[in-house]
């Protein structure tokens, strides 16, 4: 239930409570054609997650079979607990077009591979109070920004870099693994 | 009685692929599972300008407890599906040709025999209950794990589908 005072706001489809959510990462950009592997790459993903002890959220899958390759898009939303007051947010969307299967030989071996663009935009934040504990009165509110702002500063300033760097980290690490497939 | 909303998964899918292998692999794991399974909805209507529109929707639950149960509801639609034959292997085989969208809702109802309903202060204990005793259980146990089983589901349905980006680092939790 929610508690007075607070709101709904629609969020890719999820109708989510009205906790203080703070864009860090704004609009990351990663753009690659050539070769890769589509499912390499999502397991890559995938495993970065589960390492960095993410919960996965996979909003929407999608797959369209054109004439000239496929379309596939993908909205994911990984999302970490760091305190019982924090939590780190991953907004990620990705674009793949024309994506066409090619054989390649590698080390005189035959490899199937994906050829085409992928776009990746990363976005990353930070929400606090995520279980509306503050929200329901204006004073809980006013002590919330009061704590937020000076006495727990050094920690929300922690959490802030937190997340940038496990954006940036994903996004080194996708690039790297597309990397793999220059040489 | 209280009902914990998951987001809600979706799987949009345009091409070519084999509705039987679906609609079996995905009702068998949720039988295997021991999900009371149902299908209140199946519509299917012919479109004039060729193909089949179908909607079907899957209701199962599994009663986790004598207090949680696990609702997992699935709804297919299908746009422009058609009956085709390809040849794979060198064998003849029926597959079909469409726009699909699965969308996999799921949810965790507690107290669903109604218990803890009989009076104005089992409703108030109730609730004290779920927001304050149990309610570590529910974010990291109950709610968690049917997440997991749903994302399981998903990505049988994108291994039916033969879509690119499936797979899973996750198969172990849960």
């Amino acid at each position: 239930m929610l508690g007075h005072g607070s709101k709904r706001v629609r969020i890719w489809g999820c109708v989510v409570k009205m906790a203080e959510r703070e864009k860090i990462v704004d609009e990351l950009r990663l753009t690659y054609e050539g070769l890769f592997d589509v499912n390499e790459l999502y397991l890559t993903m995938d495993k970065w997650f589960r390492e960095k002890q993410y919960d996965k959220r996979e909003l929407k899958n999608i797959e369209h079979v054109k004439p000239d390759g496929k379309f596939i898009e993908l909205w994911m939303m990984p999302w970490k607990k760091i305190t019982d007051y924090a939590k780190i947010e991953i907004k990620i969307r990705i674009q793949m077009f024309n994506i066409k299967e090619v054989e390649v030989e590698k080390d005189k071996h035959k490899v199937k591979l994906n050829q085409g663009k992928i776009q990746m935009v990363f976005d990353g934040y930070l929400t606090t109070d995520y279980e509306n504990k503050w929200e329901g009165k204006p004073t809980y509110v006013f002590m919330r920004t009061i704590f937020d702002k000076f006495i727990y500063k050094g920690y929300t300033a922690r959490f802030k870099g937190q997340v940038s760097e496990d954006v940036s980290h994903l996004n080194t690490t996708i690039k790297s693994f597309l990397n793999l497939y220059r040489f | 009685m209280a009902k914990y909303d998951l987001p809600t998964e979706t799987i949009k899918f345009k091409g070519i692929f084999d509705m039987e292998l679906l609609y079996k692999s995905m009702r068998d794991w949720l039988v295997r599972r021991g999900y009371y399974f149902e299908e209140p909805t199946y519509k299917s209507k012919p479109n004039p300008l060729g193909g089949k529109e179908d909607e079907i929707t899957w209701k199962s639950y599994r009663k986790e407890t004598d207090y949680f149960k696990f609702w997992i509801v699935i709804d297919f639609h299908t746009w422009e599906r058609k009956d085709i034959e390809v040849i794979e292997k060198g064998k003849k085989k029926k597959m079909n040709q469409a726009r699909m969208t699965i969308y996999f809702n799921s949810y965790v109802e507690s107290d669903y025999q109604g218990r803890w309903n009989q009076s104005p202060f089992l409703i108030w204990l109730n609730n004290l209950y779920e927001k304050y005793i149990i309610k570590p259980e529910i974010d990291n146990i109950y709610t968690d794990k049917l997440y997991y089983y749903v994302l399981k589901l998903h990505n049988i349905a994108k291994e039916c589908l033969g879509m690119e980006a499936k797979g899973s680092e996750y198969g172990d939790v849960w």
